[in-house]
């Protein structure tokens, strides 16, 4: 029996060694890939090198020199991690070849962006020896249930998030959770959150914000391709955050006095997250001769709520502050009174002349399902093109979907 | 620039309010801001003693309406309505000396990292109607001084038993004697009683919550009530808005309206001091606009919040 | 105090005056409709009574001697439409007596005003420019209540007002001083009048300077008197209020005096505007007469004797305090 378990292991064992080494060609190839692009630039290495620690995680422990604390989700307002010293690392993986890491062990229908998640932490599980513990908020099904597949429950902060974020109730209730995370963090770290800390961590992120805003602008000015963008944005959080915004700004300086051309024609992209390496939609996109230049993904525009502004500098103030920020101002589908988020995609359809908005849906993301099919009729209501293109950690559907992507653009 | 223009414009006619008198400017007696007529030197007075009085007021009996002094009425009561038509919510957010110290009384706390009181949205919505009952008390009692016969020591009512300005202001002059207790008979002795408690209660109101008197404010009703004929417009893009929730957080008077309105485009209500800071707190572009007429004051943008809101050195936490 | 309907009016300045006795005298009793009899009666009773009536004179006589003294009772105003006000007032005698309206020829009313100098530094305030002669002339006439004359101001004024009799030796002269508030939006100039007092009466003046303050008479608050006459004679104090004596006072070598007027506890729970009337009343022997010179004092209750600051500030601080303990302890998070 011991020698059955055992051989199971060594199985186990080349099994990993062996999707990690694709993993880390995937990771290689895409990288190389934008290298080789005609719009590559060399300041694009920094950020290229930065998404190479999705694969290497211990890349980041070293850069930012602090305790880091995992999260699935974008809710927990990452200035609070800052100010408590902790570095916040966002869980998510785009590889297709890591999903065959936990595959057998999950649901078929199963969100891939979770599944490829959970195979990552599987693959690294050895190395996550400074991750002790976990944020997660309680988004959707998948994201519940994923500390118990991950059997990290004993270290994971849940946060219950309300739904229902319009009434008092709801808003009272996430300002619990927050200060119910605030206690954790310092129980983990040792140390009490101080207002002066979580002040300049504001201010911080704000820096941030406004650079984020300037590379928004230059590719709704369609002088920045979608690819690029979701590079800058994708390595949000894998630095420590000053030194990322200055190589923002760095970009943006290089970008703006090249004077570049105008691209192809833009389209909005909404919908379930795109992750580095998983840029097949974006790939088959350019493809089809159009461009990504706006969108409201939570791992690219929407990666954080952007600017906090707050009138109440008092420590409770600004926990309030982050806390309604990150709780309202969230495009998540997962909220029941979340019609005015799609005011959002109209102004910009508008104010930037785009014509049409592709819903991206990854198989078994049902709130992003059921999003895609309110926001359907809305859209054409208005006149606008809408394409919804459900898909999968496959590339077997590439040539399926860049058929359908080549009839949109020429609507 | 919208908050310093602010800043500038409420120490400037503070300073005016205040001191005016002593250097000739008297902007008369049909302010609608709470500058007090105690306050001796001030530059010009608050309408509510005028419309409590009994020279220009309501107490006045029948006989004295249909003279001049029924003239004098009317010439006060249109100067009061053509101010509060003309800028309408702009002398509660930009002008009135008392709403001025208030702010700064917020400013301190700030200052000391001290946080905010909060009311629940029950208990909000359930103070807003004292402000109408402080109106109606103090419409009511001058009517039945000059028409029922109650005691003439119940005149001006707001002023001497409700105001907090009147112990107050006139401390920027040295002047001292309103937080007294006038002993003469009972009835002084109980406004001044109510005057000097309300007073403290309201300090006390005022540091730890922001704007906290406007929310009893009976002048604000009557400015609210021609805002509908004012220029002065406060419009919200509904399909603009994307429910982050700026404006409800920033607002001084926690107003929800601006937030929740989801078809109408008009949102000034009832608290609002059209202090714009919800427009400059908006990161949508052209979501709120305030108007004056056809032209646009101001415009929320994404560009305009981001650079109000970071401030330019930033120590590492 | 309760208002008589008549005789009061809700305007501030003089504003509503305390109850005051009306005459003794029935004067009314007399003209009412009689039978033939009773007006033989009459007239036999007139007869024999003439020579009597005759050989009195000209004079105050009532009953054959003369008034005490002589003073100016104010009593209602009345508001004209175009924002004028009129006051009226009444002549007495001694305490309560009201002169017979056969009298009203022995009186002289002179008045006048002390204008606003211009340009107007504050729109209630009196910049005093005392014209140093020339008085209007009121005429005495004759009403239900007895002898009384009227004023008109159309704007804001203070008016001097004097009332010069005789009655045998004795020379009488009656004098008040008080704001009077018209409100007429186009006021007439105000001219110097024609009329003089007479020479060589002693006056009686609040002084030594007049100001704005000293138009809202209060009671606790010390007004100095000074009396100018040309006798150096021995002068008696007294100062009278509802028909009572309530203090005698001296007069010093230089001819002023003081008097402090006490609170009235009646007066103090009457409205801020109400007024009671307080004459001071100096008798003086001449060579060759007898003067009796008074000045009616409008006495408002005290405006800030009453204010207790100490009370106050603590008051304040208590409930400062209390508010700021329910405040922070109520508070559920971290408050800082």
């Amino acid at each position: 029996m011991d020698k059955e378990n055992k051989m199971s292991d060594q199985r186990r064992q080349r099994q990993l060694q062996k999707i990690g080494r694709e993993t880390q060609a995937e990771f290689e190839s895409t990288r190389s890939q934008l290298q080789q692009r005609k719009d590559y630039r060399p300041e694009w290495d920094y950020f290229l090198d930065l998404l190479m620690r999705l694969f290497y995680p211990d890349a980041l422990q070293v850069a930012v020199d602090k305790p880091v604390v995992e999260h699935l989700c974008n809710q927990a307002p990452f200035e609070l991690f800052h100010a408590m010293g902790v570095h916040p690392a966002r869980l998510g993986s785009g590889s297709f070849n890591v999903v065959r890491v936990s595959s057998s062990r999950l649901p078929v229908l199963m969100c891939p962006y979770l599944k490829a998640t959970m195979g990552m932490f599987e693959l690294h599980g050895g190395s996550r020896l400074d991750r002790l513990y976990h944020v997660v908020p309680t988004t959707c099904d998948w994201v519940v249930k994923f500390p118990e597949m991950a059997d990290t429950v004993q270290t994971t902060c849940f946060l219950e998030l309300p739904h229902l974020r319009e009434d008092e109730k709801g808003q009272k209730r996430w300002l619990e959770e927050i200060y119910g995370l605030v206690r954790f963090l310092e129980h983990q770290t040792g140390r009490k959150l101080k207002r002066k800390a979580l002040k300049a961590s504001v201010q911080t992120f704000m820096h941030a914000w406004e650079a984020v805003g300037r590379l928004i602008e230059l590719r709704r000015r369609r002088l920045l391709s979608g690819i690029w963008f979701m590079v800058a944005i994708n390595s949000f959080l894998l630095d420590p955050i000053e030194i990322w915004t200055e190589h923002v700004l760095k970009l943006l300086d290089a970008i703006q006095s090249d004077s570049p051309q105008p691209l192809h024609q833009g389209l909005f992209l909404a919908g379930s997250p795109i992750v580095f390496p998983n840029f097949k939609l974006l790939n088959l996109i350019e493809a089809a001769g159009m461009d990504v230049c706006a969108d409201d993904l939570c791992t690219s525009e929407r990666i954080w709520p952007g600017g906090v502004c707050y009138d109440n500098s008092s420590c409770h103030g600004l926990l309030k502050t982050l806390a309604e920020r990150y709780h309202r101002a969230c495009i998540c589908p997962t909220f029941a009174d979340n019609e005015r988020r799609f005011n959002s995609i109209f102004n910009t359809l508008e104010q930037h002349r785009i014509r049409g908005v592709v819903f991206h849906v990854l198989k078994g993301c049902h709130p992003f399902d059921i999003e895609s099919f309110g926001l359907e009729p809305k859209l054409k209501q208005k006149g606008y093109k809408f394409l919804r293109i459900e898909t999968d950690y496959v590339e077997e559907d590439s040539r399926n979907i860049l058929t359908r992507l080549e009839a949109f653009s020429g609507i | 620039m919208v908050t310093n223009l602010r800043l500038l414009t409420q120490h400037v006619m503070f300073l005016v309010l205040t001191y005016g008198g002593r250097f000739g400017i008297s902007l008369g007696s049909s302010l609608p801001c709470f500058s007090c007529p105690y306050v001796l030197g001030n530059g010009g007075t608050c309408y509510l003693m005028a419309l409590q009085g009994n020279w220009w007021g309501l107490q006045m009996t029948w006989a004295n309406l249909m003279s001049v002094m029924g003239l004098q009425l009317l010439t006060h009561l249109g100067v009061f309505i053509l101010l509060v038509i003309i800028l309408n919510k702009y002398w509660c957010g930009w002008i009135c000396p008392f709403g001025t110290l208030q702010d700064w009384l917020t400013y301190l706390r700030r200052w000391w990292g001290i946080r905010e009181a909060q009311f629940s949205w029950l208990t909000k919505d359930r103070l807003k109607v004292i402000k109408w009952i402080l109106l109606a008390y103090t419409l009511l009692i001058p009517l039945l001084i000059a028409h029922a016969g109650w005691h003439y020591d119940l005149h001006l009512p707001f002023c001497r038993s409700i105001c907090p300005a009147k112990p107050l202001m006139p401390l920027f002059i040295g002047q001292t004697r309103h937080l007294a207790l006038d002993s003469t008979n009972t009835v002084t002795l109980v406004f001044s009683i109510l005057s000097v408690s309300i007073a403290a209660g309201m300090l006390v109101g005022m540091f730890f919550k922001e704007r906290f008197f406007c929310l009893f404010c009976p002048l604000l009703v009557l400015i609210h009530i021609f805002r509908n004929v004012s220029p002065v417009r406060f419009e919200k893009n509904v399909a603009g808005c994307t429910g982050c929730g700026n404006c409800h957080r920033m607002c001084p008077m926690d107003i929800r309206d601006v937030h929740e309105q989801k078809t109408d485009k008009d949102v000034i209500s009832e608290d609002c001091l059209l202090c714009m800071t919800c427009a400059e707190a908006c990161p949508e572009d052209e979501v709120l606009t305030i108007k004056f007429f056809k032209w646009r004051l101001f415009s929320s943008s994404r560009k305009y919040m981001t650079r109000r809101f970071t401030k330019k050195k930033v120590s590492h936490g | 105090m309760r208002r008589s309907s008549k005789q009061t009016c809700k305007l501030p300045g003089i504003g509503n005056r305390l109850v005051f006795k009306r005459s003794l005298i029935p004067i009314n009793e007399f003209f009412k409709p009689r039978s033939s009899f009773d007006v033989s009666i009459i007239w036999i009773v007139f007869i024999l009574l003439w020579p009597a009536m005759a050989t009195s004179g000209s004079d105050l006589e009532v009953g054959g001697l003369c008034p005490q003294y002589v003073w100016i009772d104010c009593a209602q105003q009345s508001r004209h439409k175009n924002g004028a006000l009129t006051q009226y007032y009444h002549i007495s005698h001694n305490a309560d007596i009201r002169p017979d309206c056969l009298d009203a020829r022995d009186y002289k009313v002179l008045y006048r005003f002390r204008i606003r100098s211009k340009p107007k530094k504050h729109p209630y305030g009196f910049d005093l420019v005392t014209p140093k002669e020339g008085y209007y002339s009121s005429p005495v006439l004759c009403g239900k209540d007895g002898l009384y004359f009227t004023i008109k101001s159309e704007g804001n004024n203070i008016v001097e007002v004097f009332v010069v009799a005789s009655c045998g030796r004795k020379q009488f002269l009656a004098h008040v001083i008080h704001p009077i508030f018209g409100k007429a939006p186009h006021e007439k100039p105000v001219q110097k009048g024609a009329a003089q007092l007479p020479q060589g009466l002693p006056r009686l003046r609040l002084g030594p300077k007049f100001s704005v303050r000293s138009m809202y008479m209060q009671t606790g608050r010390a007004y100095r008197f000074e009396y100018m006459s040309k006798y150096t004679t021995a002068k008696s104090v007294s100062i009278l209020e509802n028909q009572q004596h309530m203090a005698s006072l001296t007069v010093s070598d230089d001819g002023t005096f003081a008097y402090t007027p006490p609170h009235d506890p009646k007066l103090d729970r009457s409205g801020p505007y109400d007024y009671k009337q307080t004459v001071v009343l100096v008798e003086e022997t001449g060579a060759k007469r007898e003067y009796a010179t008074t000045h009616t004092l409008l006495l408002h209750r005290s405006y800030l004797s009453h204010n207790r600051l100490n009370p106050g500030l603590i008051l304040f601080g208590a409930v400062f305090l209390a508010v700021s303990l329910i405040v922070v302890f109520n508070r559920k998070y971290r408050w800082i």
